[in-house]
C-alpha cells in the first residue's frame, strides 16, 4: 500500500479561498479532482497527498478521530470540539486568516458589569430575585465552561444557540451571550457590550496536525516536505 | 473509546458480597431501603451545581430535546424521592438507604484559575462507572446525633466487610460560618466570602481585594454617577441611572430592571468609600483556615482564636464540643482521625459537619467513603424551606479494589 497524507481543507467560502491563496503562494497548487463541486483533491505535483475538502467543523471533528493527518481550521472550533486538545492535535502554524475573537458580551445597560467578577457578584443577587440562574446564550459550550470557571464566574446556565446569538438578550432567551466577533458592529447593534476581561480567545485559522492520526509508514516524511514549503516565504 | 471495557464490574462475586453485607448493616439499623432513577433530569444538577457538571457528567438530550443525566451522585437522586414523598403525603422524618451505579466522566477539568493549558487530565481509577452504598437523613433530628450515628454507620459497614485499618478526615463549614459572622464587617463582603468559600482561588483574592483600599477602574463619567448616587435614597439613585441611560442612548433590555442595576451600583459605590478589611481580620480568618489537628485539640485552639480577637463563637464551639463527646461515648476511634479547618471546601452543597474515611497510607486514592450536612439542598431543590440532612456513601469499586476480594 503507498503512503499518502491527507490533509483537510475547508469546503466553501472565504476560509476555502483564503487556505488555497496561502498554500498557492507557497508553490502548492491545490486543485480539485474530478466535478467542481465535488469534495476530492489533490496538490499538484504531489502523488502522495489527498486533499479532503470537509467544513470547518468537520475538520476539527476528524482530526482529534484521526481520520485526516493535517487540517485547515479555526482554533476556536478544534478548542471548543476537542477536549484534551494538547493530547490529541498540535498547532503547526497561525495562518494569518480568518480572524475571530470569542468575547463575552452583556447588556450595555449593565452598568454595574464590567468585569467578570462583577458578573459573578450580580449572579448571586440575580438568582436570589429571579429564582433561577443567568443564561449565556452560545455555541461554544466547552470554552464557556472553561473560561468561566478559570474566572471564576458559577452562577450561570448554558443555552445552546447554533444562530443569531446576538439577538437572544434583546429576545429574551437570554441574559448575556458567548460569541465571535471580528468588527464589534453585530454587538454594537444588539446594544452588547464585551466585558474588560471578555475575552475568551482571540482565534485565526490554524494548521493542525492529528496525533491519533497514523504517521509510520511515509506520512511523515510528506509532512516535513509540505510544512518546509509551508514555512518558507511566500512568492 | 477502545478503553471501554466491557464489564461493568470486574469481579461480579466480591461486589455482590460487599453490596450484601453493606446493605444488611444499614437495614438492621432501621434504614429503608430505595433505588433513586439511574436517569435524572439535567436541570436538577445544573441549577444546583452550576455548569461545572457538565465537566464530569453524562447530559445528553433526547429526541424531544429534554437534557437528561445518568446521576453523578445518589445525594440528589436521594434527595428527590423524599421530595417526591412529601408531596404524596407529610415524609418529616426519612432514613433512606441505597445501592447501585454512578457514572462520571473520566477526565477532570482543572478546577483552579492557575492550570493554564491543556484542559483535562485523566481521573485517578479512569473508570465511567462505579458503584455506591450510601444513607441518607432527612428532617429534624438532634444535629450532633445524627452526624455521629452516620459516620458510626459508615464505620460499621466498612468493618463489616472487613476494612478497620483506616484515617478518618473531618472538617466543619458550620465553624467557618459561625466565625465570618463573628467578625465585624458589612454583610455584602460577608456573603461574598461564604459564597466562594468552596474556591480556593477566588477566596484568597477576594480577602485580598478586601484588604486594599477600594479602586473601581471605571471610566470617569461611571464615577462620577457612582458619586452621584452614594448618598441618595434608593428612589432618587435609580432616576439618576435612568437619566444616566437616556443620556447614553442605552435601552433597557433584558430580564434585569433598572432597580436590579441600580442596587448593585449602590453596593459598588458603597465599597469606594468603606475603609478596606482590617489586616487583624484577614489574620483571624487565614489562621481558622490554618488550623489541622487532632479533633479533641481543636476546641481549644478555637477558644484560643476566638479570645485573642475578642469574637464570641461560644454556639459553635458547644456544638463542636458536644460532637467530640458523641463521637467518644460512640467508641469511635479519634487516635486516627484529623480535623482540617479547609477540609470540605470542595464539596459545593454541604453546610456542616464533613467526613471522609480513608484506608492508611493510601492518600487521596485510599478513598473509599465521605459525607456531610447538606441542610440547603432540599430546599433549592424544591421544598419551601430548609430540611436538616446528612448522609455518607462508600464508593463499592475502590473498596472492592482495595480488600482484593481475600478479606471475604
Amino acid at each position: 500500500m503507498t503512503e499518502t497524507l491527507t490533509i483537510a481543507v475547508p469546503s466553501k467560502g472565504r476560509l476555502m479561498e483564503e487556505t488555497s491563496n496561502f498554500f498557492r503562494a507557497r508553490g502548492l497548487n491545490l486543485q480539485k479532482i474530478g466535478h467542481d463541486r465535488g469534495y476530492q483533491g489533490e496538490i499538484e505535483g504531489y502523488d502522495d497527498v489527498d486533499i479532503v475538502y470537509l467544513s470547518a467543523s468537520e475538520i476539527a471533528y476528524q482530526l482529534k478521530t484521526g481520520q485526516i493527518h493535517m487540517g485547515v481550521t479555526g482554533e476556536d472550533l478544534v478548542r471548543e470540539n476537542i477536549i484534551g486538545v494538547d493530547q490529541k492535535v498540535e498547532f503547526l502554524k497561525r495562518l494569518g486568516f480568518g480572524f475571530a475573537d470569542v468575547v463575552v458580551a452583556v447588556p450595555d445597560c449593565w452598568l454595574d458589569v464590567h468585569t467578570m467578577a462583577d458578573l459573578e457578584e450580580m449572579a448571586m443577587e440575580f438568582r436570589r430575585r429571579h429564582k433561577r440562574r443567568l443564561k449565556v446564550a452560545t455555541k461554544y459550550m466547552n470554552l464557556t465552561r472553561q473560561f468561566f470557571t478559570k474566572k471564576a464566574v458559577a452562577g450561570y446556565r448554558i443555552v445552546e444557540s447554533l444562530g443569531a446569538t446576538e439577538g437572544t438578550p434583546m429576545g429574551g432567551t437570554a441574559d448575556l451571550i458567548v460569541d465571535i466577533t471580528s468588527t464589534g458592529e453585530t454587538l454594537e447593534a444588539n446594544h452588547l457590550r464585551i466585558l474588560d476581561d471578555g475575552l475568551m480567545l482571540k482565534s485565526e485559522a490554524n494548521l493542525v496536525a492529528s496525533r491519533a492520526a497514523e504517521w509510520s509508514g511515509g506520512a511523515a516524511e510528506i509532512r516535513l516536505d509540505i510544512m518546509s514549503k509551508l514555512n518558507g516565504d511566500p512568492a | 473509546m477502545n478503553d471501554m471495557s466491557a464489564s461493568a464490574i470486574p469481579d461480579l462475586n466480591t461486589m455482590k458480597t460487599l453490596e450484601d453485607k453493606v446493605s444488611k448493616t444499614f437495614e438492621k439499623a432501621g434504614f429503608e431501603h430505595i433505588d433513586p432513577a439511574i436517569m435524572q433530569p439535567a436541570d436538577v444538577y445544573l441549577q444546583q451545581i452550576g455548569e461545572a457538571i457538565r465537566g464530569r457528567t453524562y447530559v445528553f438530550s433526547d429526541i424531544n430535546g429534554d437534557e437528561l443525566c445518568l446521576r453523578p451522585d445518589l445525594t440528589v437522586p436521594a434527595a428527590r424521592v423524599y421530595i417526591e414523598r412529601c408531596e404524596e403525603q407529610s415524609a418529616e422524618k426519612a432514613r433512606y438507604y441505597y445501592s447501585g451505579p454512578t457514572f462520571r466522566y473520566p477526565y477532570e477539568e482543572p478546577a483552579s484559575s492557575e492550570e493554564e493549558g491543556d484542559q483535562s487530565v485523566p481521573a485517578h481509577g479512569n473508570t465511567r462507572e462505579f458503584r455506591q452504598a450510601g444513607i441518607e437523613i432527612f428532617g429534624k433530628e438532634e444535629k450532633e446525633k445524627a452526624e455521629v450515628e452516620v459516620l458510626k454507620l459508615t464505620l460499621e459497614a466498612l468493618k463489616e466487610v472487613g476494612t478497620t485499618d483506616f484515617n478518618i478526615r473531618m472538617g466543619d463549614l458550620g465553624l467557618f460560618f459561625a466565625l465570618l459572622d463573628a467578625i465585624d464587617m458589612p454583610d455584602r463582603w460577608r456573603k461574598r466570602l461564604a459564597e466562594n468559600f468552596w474556591r480556593h482561588e477566588d477566596f484568597q483574592n477576594i480577602l485580598t481585594q478586601l484588604s486594599e483600599p477600594h479602586n473601581l477602574e471605571y471610566e470617569n463619567e461611571l464615577r462620577s454617577l457612582l458619586k452621584k448616587i452614594i448618598n441618595e435614597s434608593p428612589k432618587e439613585a435609580e432616576q439618576h441611572v435612568g437619566e444616566y441611560l437616556a443620556a447614553k442612548a442605552i435601552p433597557l433590555i433584558g430580564a434585569r430592571t433598572l432597580e436590579e442595576i441600580t442596587n448593585q451600583l449602590i453596593a459598588k459605590a458603597a465599597d469606594l468609600t468603606s475603609e478596606p478589611l482590617e489586616p487583624e481580620k484577614i489574620d483571624i480568618i487565614k489562621k481558622y483556615l490554618e488550623i489541622s489537628a487532632p479533633p479533641k485539640a481543636v476546641g481549644a485552639r478555637l477558644q484560643d482564636l476566638a479570645e485573642t480577637a475578642g469574637l464570641d463563637l461560644t454556639k459553635a464551639l458547644d456544638r463542636y464540643q458536644k460532637r467530640i463527646e458523641l463521637l467518644s461515648n460512640a467508641d469511635i476511634d479519634l487516635c486516627n482521625a484529623e480535623f482540617t479547618a479547609e477540609f470540605g471546601r470542595k464539596f459545593e452543597y454541604y453546610t456542616g459537619f464533613v467526613f471522609q474515611i480513608e484506608k492508611h497510607n493510601m492518600g487521596p486514592e485510599g478513598h473509599i467513603a465521605g459525607g456531610g450536612r447538606y441542610d440547603h439542598l432540599l430546599h433549592s431543590l424544591g421544598l419551601p424551606k430548609n430540611i436538616p440532612a446528612i448522609g455518607a456513601a462508600i464508593n463499592l469499586d475502590r473498596l472492592a479494589a482495595l480488600i482484593d476480594g481475600d478479606v471475604l
